[in-house]
């Protein structure tokens, strides 16, 4: 399934320089070539290429805060998990535990709240799966340490994010300007390195507003200035003035004011659900963008964990299932996958709540995904067999499944460049 | 694309092959100025929230090093008349009061650079209203205010001990026998030694039982009047604690016992990790992004022979001669807050403070808004992006046309006569705007703007004739790349 893309872009020659031409190119045929340009005539909307016909899309969504995947996923068939958690812990179908979770196997129940990711993962040919104990070695419990090492896939921030890598490694000249967009306020790690990405805290900014002189102006000012001899900080600063009008002319066909979700789904109110919802409309104006990245914030529940998690698992199950619905068919061309930085301490604390731990679980669901299934070794909860004495361990790298995402559905990565010094270890989930 | 002349800019813009109107080639290749006006320049951009021609001349009167001495001084500036409005306004219990307090004083204190420390420290030592009272906010300000030229150990008590961070990092839940690691976690890597400190996972959790016990009391609900810090000796851990960054503790039981994190506290703010910290941060927020290895290094330096005096710190980041370099003049992104509030004091005008703090609001950068402690990006990457500049530019828009309640452009004020060419307009509008001078091709592309506008008035038109044209003119440079840097 791998397509080695290598032979087109080789970390050695230096994948840096071939994304930064291309779309630079795309752009300037654009806005530049145009020569004379009179005031008040809107830009050239004819920058923003169709999409490839057959782009798949990849949505990275971060449960910041490090999430209780032992509560949201809980293994109930483990016999010291209640033992762990005496006033917090999922119950078992059928049994007297304050909260009774939602069967997936014998083994595992899904918190209560997850009624539309339950009702996917138990779907005759399920395309929704649960990876367990994933994590990576050696563990930060740090929400920042660790949360770069996810996002840069243990690579280092100075060669950024695991999908910026991906988008050099494949680069070609028909890609779309904009080909990975962050719903959130700044750009995530994932997304930050050589190849130009993008982060609106919503798709309502795309617009405008100001005197349609002065907009042809400052793009014609953008393009025009010489910057080469410019401070870095003044040419990055050009750089994304250039950007802003360039993703105004892509995403002019949005309108997420008037959007109307298809198949009556209905988003719940909130960011994630907000962003979701915005996706989705991307991805049916089929502009070519393939990758988006959000955070679901607040699920560092260091105490009250049972009262605290409710409504988050209720708007993280809302909001995807919701986004599942709306995409209809189109869901066969989108992957969404969830990771938080770190799973939980086994057992909870004195506030009723669970300090840093290590190994999570990822929720990935989509076209292709082979569903139905909660993937991973479980590696037990006794005392000797939690990481550090406290803490899950992890026994899937999460790598391995981000790899199998971007072999089996976005078409093949170079692994030297997307996951270096990684050995793969397949997974199965796609 | 290179561009030599006026024309030729002219034709590549417009299509225009005669402009009428404005004198040719009429720029002056700027002169090197003399040093004390480029450090007065440099001083007002970096050492209030925001430049204008009333601060450069200030500083130029008074000589840019007794000005930045009096601002290190803030108890020798009468601030009044600001403190008189902040209380007015903003009343420490009311919704957002911490919020518009800081933008008051932003905008009106004449201690800017206390101010401008204060708000550098709120970020740093950052806690989220969300999950904070806002009496515990607005306090916490008032003592890093009063603290922002003392000892750093002498602020991180104040942090550790802030209600504001009690309620934000779970101290308030981290009691003997169940400790809770957030607090302590956070001191290492965000407050002192940092991640790179050397400490261990082990120290997290000796950390967290030196501060079992540290708790806030609230009064009143809805407002919480006042909040308290106290020290619990029943819920404190008296056993031994022992930090493998070389500090250590038999334990202490009764009062005394918070004894032990006060400590701790001076014995992290004096690691020499926290100083090259602290001071590298210092530097990026003062400086510039990169700020060069030498000016750190002797920031660094006046901080650790100072024993953590941020007064002798501050000054010696002010004075290095690498602060005045052309390397690092406007290359500093505004934040949001920092953009509007520059924006603003250029023009010295009435303000309503509830209609800028609701557009600081939008563009996401109110100063106690943040939701993770580590505080918002002092560099340009968290500031810079489409997302960001279309809010800025939303907001330069509506500021241009007077559509932000309480302000008003004084067109009279930068323009006493009608200017009659566009290159008038522009040198009018950017001695108002700027500090730096804008490049040549954006000062001709500018005039050249304003003279194609004019083109379609009479000969003589009237202020009324041109004031659309105006309005237009300064959203555009609002909206330059120039005008989010200082």
């Amino acid at each position: 399934m791998t397509k080695d893309r290598s032979q087109k872009v080789s970390p050695q020659s230096g994948p840096k320089q071939a994304p930064g031409t291309t779309r630079r190119t795309v752009l300037q045929a654009g806005a530049l070539a145009t020569g004379a340009l009179a005031l008040n005539q809107p830009l050239s909307a004819g920058s923003a290429p169709k999409r490839r016909g057959n782009t798949k899309v990849t949505v990275v969504l971060f449960q910041h805060g490090g999430a209780d995947h032992l509560n949201l996923y809980a293994p109930t068939g483990d016999s010291n998990y209640p033992l762990l958690r005496p006033t917090s812990a999922i119950g078992a179908p059928g049994s007297s535990a304050a909260v009774v979770g939602l069967g997936m196997d014998p083994m595992f129940s899904m918190h209560p709240n997850m009624v539309g990711t339950h009702a996917a993962f138990t779907a005759h040919q399920s395309e929704c799966a649960i990876v367990h104990a994933v994590g990576y070695s050696p563990y930060s419990r740090s929400h920042f340490a660790s949360q770069d090492l996810y996002e840069t896939a243990l690579a280092g921030v100075f060669n950024g994010g695991w999908i910026n890598r991906h988008l050099q490694a494949t680069a070609t000249s028909q890609d779309a300007p904009v080909r990975a967009l962050a719903l959130r306020g700044d750009l995530p790690m994932s997304l930050r390195g050589d190849y130009p990405c993008y982060a609106v805290s919503s798709t309502e900014q795309l617009v405008y507003n100001g005197p349609p002189a002065a907009r042809v102006f400052l793009d014609k000012l953008a393009h025009g200035t010489e910057i080469s001899r410019m401070l870095p900080e003044q040419r990055a600063a050009y750089q994304a003035q250039r950007d802003s009008f360039a993703m105004l002319d892509m995403f002019s066909v949005l309108d997420p004011g008037n959007y109307v979700p298809s198949n009556g789904a209905a988003y719940p109110s909130g960011h994630v659900g907000e962003s979701l919802r915005q996706i989705a409309e991307v991805i049916k104006a089929d502009l070519g963008v393939e990758f988006f990245a959000l955070e679901h914030h607040g699920w560092d529940h260091h105490s009250d964990l049972v009262m605290r998690i409710d409504g988050h698992s209720s708007n993280f199950d809302g909001s995807i299932s919701a986004f599942f619905d709306d995409l209809g068919a189109l869901a066969q061309d989108v992957v969404l996958v969830t990771m938080s930085e770190f799973g939980r301490t086994a057992a909870e604390n004195g506030s009723g709540g669970t300090d840093h731990g290590v190994g999570g679980a990822m929720l990935v669901r989509g076209g292709g995904v082979n569903g139905g299934q909660v993937y991973g070794a479980w590696p037990g909860l006794q005392p000797a067999q939690l990481a550090g004495g406290h803490s899950l361990a992890a026994t899937t790298d999460f790598r391995d499944v981000l790899r199998e995402i971007l072999d089996v559905h976005m078409g093949g990565t170079d692994p030297a460049v997307t996951f270096p010094a990684h050995v793969h270890q397949p997974v199965g989930v796609m | 694309m290179h561009i030599s002349s006026r024309r030729e800019l002219a034709e590549r813009l417009f299509g225009i092959r005669n402009s009428s109107r404005s004198a040719p080639e009429a720029v002056p290749a700027p002169a090197a100025p003399p040093s004390d006006a480029t450090f007065a320049r440099q001083l007002a951009a970096r050492a209030t929230f925001g430049s204008n021609l009333e601060v450069v001349g200030d500083i130029e009167a008074m000589g840019p090093e007794q000005w930045l001495e009096q601002q290190l001084d803030p108890d020798s500036i009468s601030d009044a008349d600001c403190e008189q409005e902040v209380a007015n306004v903003s009343p420490p219990t009311t919704s957002g009061a911490a919020d518009l307090r800081m933008l008051t004083r932003a905008l009106k204190s004449r201690r800017q650079l206390a101010w401008r420390m204060t708000y550098f420290l709120n970020n740093h030592f950052a806690t989220y209203r969300q999950r904070t009272a806002e009496i515990s906010e607005v306090n916490e300000d008032d003592k890093f205010h009063g603290a922002c030229f003392d000892k750093f150990a002498k602020v991180l008590q104040i942090s550790a001990a802030s209600p504001a961070m009690i309620d934000f990092l779970d101290s308030q839940s981290n009691i003997a026998g169940n400790p809770n690691e957030n607090y302590a976690r956070e001191l290492l890597e965000l407050h002192t030694v940092s991640i790179d400190g050397g400490y261990t996972e082990n120290d997290v959790a000796e950390l967290a039982r030196v501060f079992t016990g540290w708790r806030r009391v609230n009064v009143g609900s809805q407002p919480i009047t006042h909040s308290y810090f106290e020290f619990a000796p029943t819920l404190h851990d008296t056993g031994a604690k022992t930090l493998s960054l070389g500090w250590s503790t038999p334990g202490i039981s009764g009062p005394s016992g918070r004894h032990e994190g006060a400590d701790v506290l001076n014995f992290l703010a004096a690691h020499p990790r926290t100083a090259s910290f602290f001071c590298q941060k210092l530097c990026r927020y003062f400086v510039s992004d990169t700020p060069p290895l030498g000016l750190v290094n002797r920031v660094r330096q006046a901080f650790a022979t100072s024993g953590g005096d941020l007064r002798v710190t501050v000054r010696a980041l002010f004075l290095d001669p690498e602060f005045v370099q052309p390397r690092y003049l406007l290359s500093k992104t505004y934040d949001g807050f920092e953009y509007i509030v520059s924006v603003v004091r250029r023009f010295k005008g009435p303000v309503s403070i509830s209609a800028i703090n609701e557009r600081i609001s939008r563009l996401r950068s109110l100063p106690h808004q943040y939701h993770l402690p580590t505080g918002y990006g002092e560099t340009a990457e968290s500031w810079i992006g489409p997302g960001h500049a279309l809010e800025r530019w939303d907001f330069a828009d509506d500021f241009a046309h007077d559509r932000i309640a309480g302000t008003s452009v004084p067109w009279t004020g930068i323009f006493p006569s009608l200017p009659s060419t566009g290159g008038a307009w522009e040198a009018g509008l950017s001695n108002w705007l700027f500090d730096e001078p804008l490049p040549d091709t954006t000062k001709w592309a500018v005039a050249l703007y304003m003279d194609n506008m004019m083109a379609s008035l009479p000969s003589h038109p009237t202020w009324a004739q041109v004031l659309p044209h105006a309005r237009d003119l300064l959203t555009l440079m609002l909206q330059l790349p120039e005008a989010q840097m200082h």
